[in-house]
């Protein structure tokens, strides 16, 4: 009896051991752990599992490659991972759960969130960045956006997307189409040799308004001129603005966009799927969603929105975004849980996730995109400049609404160009 | 019998501790924040500095919250009226004895047991489809071509598209309310207005309606309550980007307070604001209602 109370007292002992000690020691004791990460292999060791919110919903394709990866870091590394996928409503939750001393480590949201609305709860990552070499391993446009808008690298970018005109190939070669449009002027060419071909040029749905709206205005005066208009109620007063509303009047004029447009997403954009339609102004994300939607099987291809005549910026000029990890200043696992960052969002892993979710690799060394979006690598690459999102002509939250009713308007052939200016004018006013 | 204060303090005490905890702190805070500037609702409340009226100057400054209040009457003033009406007509036909009247209830009851998000998706997809809607193949088979071709989720009908849907879901709710209401009033009335001659209608106006003042008070109250918290159908009809004819107050605050894609500085004040706007409406409804619906004089 004794003797089965000895091994028990030694098996809780080992157990205990193993809790506290975790996958692998590094065999240091005393001061010498306290002062020093403890490192298993390449990997800072974690004293508690490292706590991860991310905003996908379980079960989504994003959160089975997350977790596969997390799942490899937990075996190379020792270290426990506790992953909470909350979903998108992540952005109602976090800033509370963080005031209220949960125990978070890691959070995810949009990158443009994390570093404006949520940067006062992040940790600067810039020294540990450096040290691990990552400004080698990203996005320079998206990394130094985030720290444009935080002052420091407040969060890691992952699953970029470009953005422009994408485009069914399909409908490029029936239109004996060989050369993508750089110029407004090829642009409109473009769209009547597709109408001639017996496609529609053009979808577009009325969630994206503003976004049309912001990129062709953008051309003109620069996405700061943009935001100058819409925040300063410049409407008419800014000659480019009409400009732009007749640009687009004559699209809807000569019949280049779907005769439902703009309808209610994503009423339109699965035109594209169903071969009716051949162009769509938006985002890398399209070709995903719309094989999701229709189930087609299509050959995408997308070039950056074109130039217009006398504009400030040209095709250089491209809206980027991306999601993006953060880790809670208060974090007491901050260099293993950025280490879990960079093992998820650069090298194998990363182009791992971007393969299962058909999004951008956020480590420019994963040269080899996911198929679906493989042929949008020349007009990303080849941005130098980013914008926000819809150019800025969402930047006043009080006229978006007002904006999207007015270019809604406009897309559908219910007012012209002039009093489409004259609308808004009279509503900032 | 002697009072136990004792007892009385033992069974009280947790549910109003619990009270206090979960209703009545939050209504005092957020009343407070909205004379503050508070960045986040959970901001400490050291961290508020106080602004007198200037969240609610702030909102009322707002063409997105004026856009909003607008919309909201009109979903209760005319949404009310159309929902309220339809709700009494239904009660009425299916208290009167008709065959199958349980199956009746049942079905106008349903889309109040189905959850929103897909109610509003059906008629989204199935009814408002411009290719393949159901209003659109109706009138593309009677030969209304120009109808058939309606943007039902267009600008200038996408409010009254949401409104239509919202209220064909709201119907059965206040329908059972009519329902309980109307089978509550004693048969011999009825009968003894049969006995003087009158006929259906008659009874409707002078029987029914009457002894329903107390169901119209409680369901004009409910209305107020359902439509100030309408918030679902705008993020259904409007799944990415705010739209001038869906927004609703409820909306503003949720991105007042927690941000959006393209507000980056949340104001939990003003998102407090709002709130207190909304609840004084409710408040001068329940007060109107109550000053204009007298039913203290019925007996029955």
């Amino acid at each position: 009896m004794k003797k089965k109370q000895f091994i028990a007292v030694l098996l809780s002992a080992a157990i205990a051991a193993t809790l506290l000690a975790g996958c692998g020691s590094g065999g240091e004791t005393g001061q010498e752990q306290e002062d020093k990460p403890q490192v298993s292999g390449d990997f800072t060791k974690a004293d508690e599992p490292i706590v991860y919110w991310s905003m996908w919903d379980a079960g989504s394709n994003s959160a089975v490659a997350i977790q596969e990866a997390i799942d490899a870091y937990c075996e190379a590394s020792g270290n426990e991972v506790q992953v909470e996928w909350k979903g998108r409503d992540i952005q109602t939750i976090i800033g509370a759960s963080i005031d209220a001393g949960e125990q978070i480590d890691i959070y995810e949201d949009d990158f443009q969130r994390l570093s404006t609305t949520f940067a006062d709860y992040a940790l600067p990552l810039d020294d540990m960045a450096e040290e691990y070499g990552y400004f080698d391993k990203s996005n320079e446009a998206l990394t130094s956006a985030v720290e444009g808008w935080a002052g420091s690298l407040k969060c890691i970018p992952y699953q970029g997307y470009a953005s422009g005109v994408i485009y069914n190939k399909a409908a490029f070669e029936a239109a004996g189409i060989e050369k993508e449009p750089e110029t407004w002027e090829e642009f409109l060419d473009v769209c009547q040799k597709i109408k001639d071909a017996g496609y529609n040029p053009l979808a577009l749905d009325s969630a994206y308004t503003t976004l049309n709206l912001g990129y062709h205005l953008a051309r003109y005066i620069g996405q700061d001129g943009v935001k100058d208009v819409v925040d300063n109620g410049k409407w008419a007063e800014t000659p480019e603005v009409l400009q732009m509303a007749q640009d687009m009047e004559e699209l809807v004029s000569k019949g280049y966009f779907s005769e439902y447009a703009p309808g209610a997403f994503p009423e339109c954009e699965n035109e594209i799927g169903y071969d009716e339609t051949a162009m769509i102004v938006n985002a890398s994300w399209i070709p995903d969603e719309v094989t999701n939607n229709t189930g087609c099987d299509l050959e995408w291809g997308m070039f950056s929105y074109p130039s217009v005549e006398g504009g400030v910026d040209g095709t250089e000029a491209m809206m980027v975004g991306a999601q993006g990890m953060s880790i809670n200043k208060k974090s007491e696992n901050a260099q293993a849980a950025f280490e879990l960052m960079m093992f998820i969002t650069t090298g194998e892993w990363d182009a791992e996730i971007a393969s299962q979710t058909n999004a951008i690799p956020a480590d420019p060394a994963n040269g080899e995109w996911p198929e679906i979006i493989q042929d949008f690598k020349p007009a990303f690459d080849q941005a130098t400049k980013g914008y926000e999102w819809a150019c800025g002509m969402e930047n006043n939250a009080d006229m978006t609404p007002i904006i999207s009713e007015w270019g809604n308007k406009l897309f559908g052939g219910e007012c012209t160009a002039q009093e489409f200016v004259d609308g808004l004018e009279a509503a900032s006013n | 019998m002697k009072k136990d204060k004792k007892m009385m303090v033992l069974f009280l005490g947790p549910v109003v501790i619990l009270f206090a905890a979960v209703f009545v702190y939050p209504i005092i805070r957020t009343i407070m924040m909205s004379f503050f500037a508070v960045e986040r609702p959970s901001m400490k409340i050291a961290e508020w500095s106080f602004n007198g009226f200037d969240n609610y100057m702030k909102i009322f400054e707002s063409s997105f919250f004026k856009t909003s209040m607008v919309n909201l009457l009109k979903i209760w003033l005319i949404g009310g009226i159309f929902v309220l009406c339809i709700a009494l007509l239904f009660a009425v036909i299916l208290t009167s004895k008709i065959r199958f009247s349980k199956f009746y209830k049942a079905a106008i009851y349903v889309p109040n047991v189905i959850s929103a998000v897909a109610v509003a998706t059906m008629w989204i997809y199935y009814v408002y489809n411009q290719r393949f809607g159901l209003l659109h193949n109706i009138f593309a088979a009677l030969g209304l071509e120009e109808l058939s071709k309606t943007k039902w989720l267009g600008a200038d009908m996408i409010f009254w598209a949401m409104l239509f849907a919202f209220c064909f879901s709201a119907v059965g709710y206040y329908m059972l309310i009519f329902i309980s209401g109307i089978e509550k009033i004693p048969s011999d009335l009825y009968e003894a207005v049969l006995i003087d001659g009158a006929g259906k209608f008659k009874q409707f106006w002078y029987i029914t309606l009457p002894l329903l003042k107390g169901v119209f008070k409680t369901n004009i109250t409910f209305w107020t309550i359902n439509t100030t918290a309408f918030f679902v159908w705008t993020k259904m009809f409007s799944p990415i980007q705010s739209e001038n004819g869906t927004i609703v107050p409820l909306v503003y605050m949720y991105e007042m307070i927690f941000g959006s894609k393209t507000i980056r500085t949340t104001d939990a004040g003003a998102g407090a604001a709002i709130g207190c706007v909304l609840t004084v409406c409710v408040m001068i409804v329940f007060l109107l209602i109550n000053r204009f619906i007298k039913d203290d004089d019925l007996e029955y």
